[in-house]
């Protein structure tokens, strides 16, 4: 499954794959860059949450899974 | 409790989202739009497990590598070709593609293929959701009327019409630098005659790849065939009705998607008599 969506007023591509029965999406802004990886979690409160594998990209998971959601409704 | 991502989460969770991670990281074909077998991206490979009760996804390199090269020298004069004692140049041989008639006699020596001992032992499918070739149309010289040598080369973005994935026979190797101890799985495509629609497009040379239905792609990876039942899945023309074939962009490579169509002034269409 891809999508194309704008994200800070860029174009980039969402791919949602399947890794080790997860469901992770691949955001690409340019083939030439390392895609940023999302996946939904859990917090220990058993609410979802959307995250950046590996950490550090917090806010983009949270902004671009929102974008996501949307997608998949 | 640990967090991730400024997240509180469960340890349990927390350890799923450590294996993600080391996943994704191993898996980095996933993201790619074009995989392009003149590169070092590898490819998504479907095996079966052992006892064929399942099958897994791996990754390999492009370019079948024969045990009878010792070093990654030697396998880079062979793809890319080299110039022998004599100051002749010989052409690379990416060994990207094994054509299904040289799987087991090579037809050039018509001896022993290289092929011989993957297409018997380890045959596998390459993952795919549609491939590029190039169509080439030769311009006439307009004061002469004869044809240019050199033709003009028109990429064609070729894909299933009814399947977003699908399979290609392939056959693989483990292959060891013998000086360095670097061990690769290496991987050709099995090729096989263009069908109608191929053969307009890929007009030089008239192959495709060997694109196999799920019944035959099960039976490829996972049954003990015989060399008869290996030939003739090899090779299979997938039918050409199901096929579509749409020109894109000379520069495709770089596009965000690459498979965007590009309409071509001048291209005479492709003509299928059915």
């Amino acid at each position: 499954m891809d999508w194309e969506a704008i994200y800070r007023g860029h174009r980039v591509k969402i791919g949602k794959r399947s890794v080790k029965g997860a469901e992770v999406y691949y955001v690409s802004s340019s083939p030439e860059k390392k895609p940023l990886v999302l996946t939904r979690a859990l917090k220990s409160g058993g609410k979802e949450f959307w995250t950046s594998i590996p950490q550090g990209m917090q806010r983009e998971a949270e902004e671009i899974g929102a974008i996501i959601d949307n997608l998949e409704k | 409790m640990c967090y991730y991502n400024g997240q509180k989460v469960s340890r349990e969770e927390f350890i799923r989202l450590m294996a993600l991670e080391r996943a994704t990281k191993n898996y980095d074909f996933l993201n790619k739009g074009v995989i392009s077998g003149f590169t070092d991206t590898p490819v998504a490979v479907v095996v079966a497990t052992e006892g064929n009760t399942n099958f897994d996804i791996v990754q390999m390199e492009w370019g079948f590598i024969p045990n009878y090269l010792n070093t990654r020298e030697e396998v880079n004069r062979m793809r890319k070709g080299y110039k022998d004692t004599n100051g002749k140049y010989v052409p690379g041989q990416p060994q990207l593609n094994a054509k299904s008639e040289n799987l087991f006699v090579s037809e050039r020596s018509g001896r022993r293929s290289m092929f011989y001992d993957a297409a018997k032992n380890r045959r596998c499918l390459v993952l795919s959701s549609g491939y590029f070739d190039w169509r080439h149309v030769y311009r006439t010289n307009k004061k002469t009327g004869e044809k240019l040598k050199t033709p003009d080369k028109y990429p064609y973005y070729v894909s299933l019409r009814e399947h977003e994935y699908f399979y290609m026979a392939a056959i693989w190797n483990p292959w060891t630098d013998k000086e360095t101890g670097e061990m690769a799985n290496t991987v050709a495509l099995v090729t096989a005659v263009a069908n109608p629609l191929m053969k307009q497009v890929h007009n030089s040379k008239e192959r495709m790849p060997t694109i196999l239905s799920d019944e035959l792609a099960w039976r490829w990876i996972s049954e003990d065939l015989s060399e008869q039942e290996i030939l003739e899945i090899a090779a299979t023309q997938y039918p050409y009705q199901e096929m579509s074939a749409c020109t894109v962009a000379s520069d495709f490579l770089g596009k965000l998607d690459p498979t965007e169509p590009f309409t071509y002034d001048n291209l005479p269409a492709i003509e299928l008599v059915v």
